[in-house]
């Protein structure tokens, strides 16, 4: 089944309370497991656009979906169910990144390194989605969150700042420099021409 | 027009919605009279296409996440209460009565022996306070109080001590960005 980033999170807003009251009442693994196929799409998607690492990004949704498990209890209904969820997710996707890097800066030090870096198991199927990824690379925190978490379209200003716990003005300014340095690389990489 | 443009973050606004009806239609004129704008809308919104390029979810995925679940127990929090309470009332309350048992130590008599050496060391800081000519009288006063005055200083930096500890140790399971 082809699932939409943005829309399944808004065609499944309507059922997630009650799949959550359900996993929290008696711990239903089946109402979790319709959560995760749910948003398994949109959580993979922000994953992976935030750290560009396929393999390091079904770790990132599978913690997302086992802290989501571990701590529904505090997730308060006066936010959306996905946004709580892509909160984890991008605290994940940041940590793993954290961590990659400082990994990466430790390999480099190392002289004799003997093989070359891990080939992706997976990679992307048009130019397109290629080059998005190497803008998306480029850009610093916080602008690639919050440019990231709009891309998802179904995520307000207010949902945006909640997830990064931030004001709306500075969402605004992130998502306006974020965009514009973007465009920027993208015209100078001459973009999808 | 064929560089950057005064408009260009009304512009994102626009293609966000986060305008009213009236600032919309100025956009809209505006676009229709700027190429620059109308580029970088086109260029913004075939990025935000490519974004959503089909990110193939692993076969397995969500068996694999289910099998991880076993024999992780979901912390029962009744209405959001008990991380209420983590983060919130029970280190205070735990402090205050931290507080409350280090004063009731230095009240009571079988406490001398503790009370005499923090009052040795309040002595020691009370010759430096008399080598400062303070005022006779409130050098005194507080000769007079060392006790007690011991008591709350040690109350109050356990109280401080283990306030900073029960918030240096909470985690905010899923709510602490970049921090977590």
């Amino acid at each position: 089944m082809k699932e939409s980033a943005a829309g399944v999170a808004a065609e499944g807003a309507s059922g997630d309370e009650e799949l959550v009251e359900r996993v929290l009442k008696s711990r239903d693994r089946n109402s979790f497991e319709l959560i995760v196929e749910r948003y398994r799409k949109p959580v993979m998607t922000i994953a992976y656009r935030m750290t560009g690492d396929y393999e390091g990004s079904v770790e990132i949704a599978q913690e997302t979906f086992i802290k989501a498990w571990r701590y529904l209890g505090s997730y308060r209904p006066d936010m959306r169910f996905s946004s709580w969820l892509f909160k984890i997710a991008a605290n994940e996707a940041r940590d793993h990144a954290g961590r990659k890097r400082r990994s990466l800066e430790h390999e480099i030090s190392l002289e004799d390194r003997e093989s070359g870096p891990l080939e992706s198991s997976w990679q992307e199927k048009t130019d397109g989605a290629i080059m998005v990824q190497s803008l998306l690379d480029e850009l610093r925190e916080p602008y690639k969150t919050a440019v990231i978490l709009r891309f998802m379209e179904d995520l307000s200003y207010e949902e945006i700042s909640r997830i990064m716990d931030c004001s709306i003005e500075q969402v605004k300014n992130y998502l306006f420099r974020g965009r514009k340095y973007l465009l920027t690389l993208a015209r100078e990489g001459s973009y999808g021409q | 027009m064929d560089s950057e443009c005064d408009y260009e973050e009304r512009v994102f606004l626009y293609m966000d919605g986060m305008l009213d009806r009236q600032d919309s239609s100025e956009v809209e004129e505006h676009l229709a009279s700027c190429r620059w704008c109308r580029e970088q809308v086109e260029l913004l919104s075939k990025i935000q296409n490519d974004f959503h390029a089909d990110i193939v979810v692993p076969a397995g995925f969500t068996a694999g996440v289910m099998d991880r679940l076993e024999g992780i127990v979901p912390e029962k929090v009744d209405g959001g209460e008990a991380v209420k309470n983590k983060t919130g009332w029970t280190p205070i309350a735990h402090a205050i009565a931290a507080g409350i048992v280090f004063i009731s130590i230095f009240m009571i008599p079988g406490s001398q022996a503790t009370s005499l050496e923090i009052g040795n060391l309040m002595s020691s800081l009370f010759s430096v306070i008399k080598s400062l000519h303070i005022p006779v009288l409130f050098s005194q006063t507080i000769a007079q109080n060392l006790h007690f005055i011991a008591a709350y200083v040690t109350a109050v930096a356990a109280l401080v001590l283990y306030t900073s500890m029960a918030r240096s140790r909470r985690r905010p399971v899923m709510v602490n960005g970049a921090d977590n």
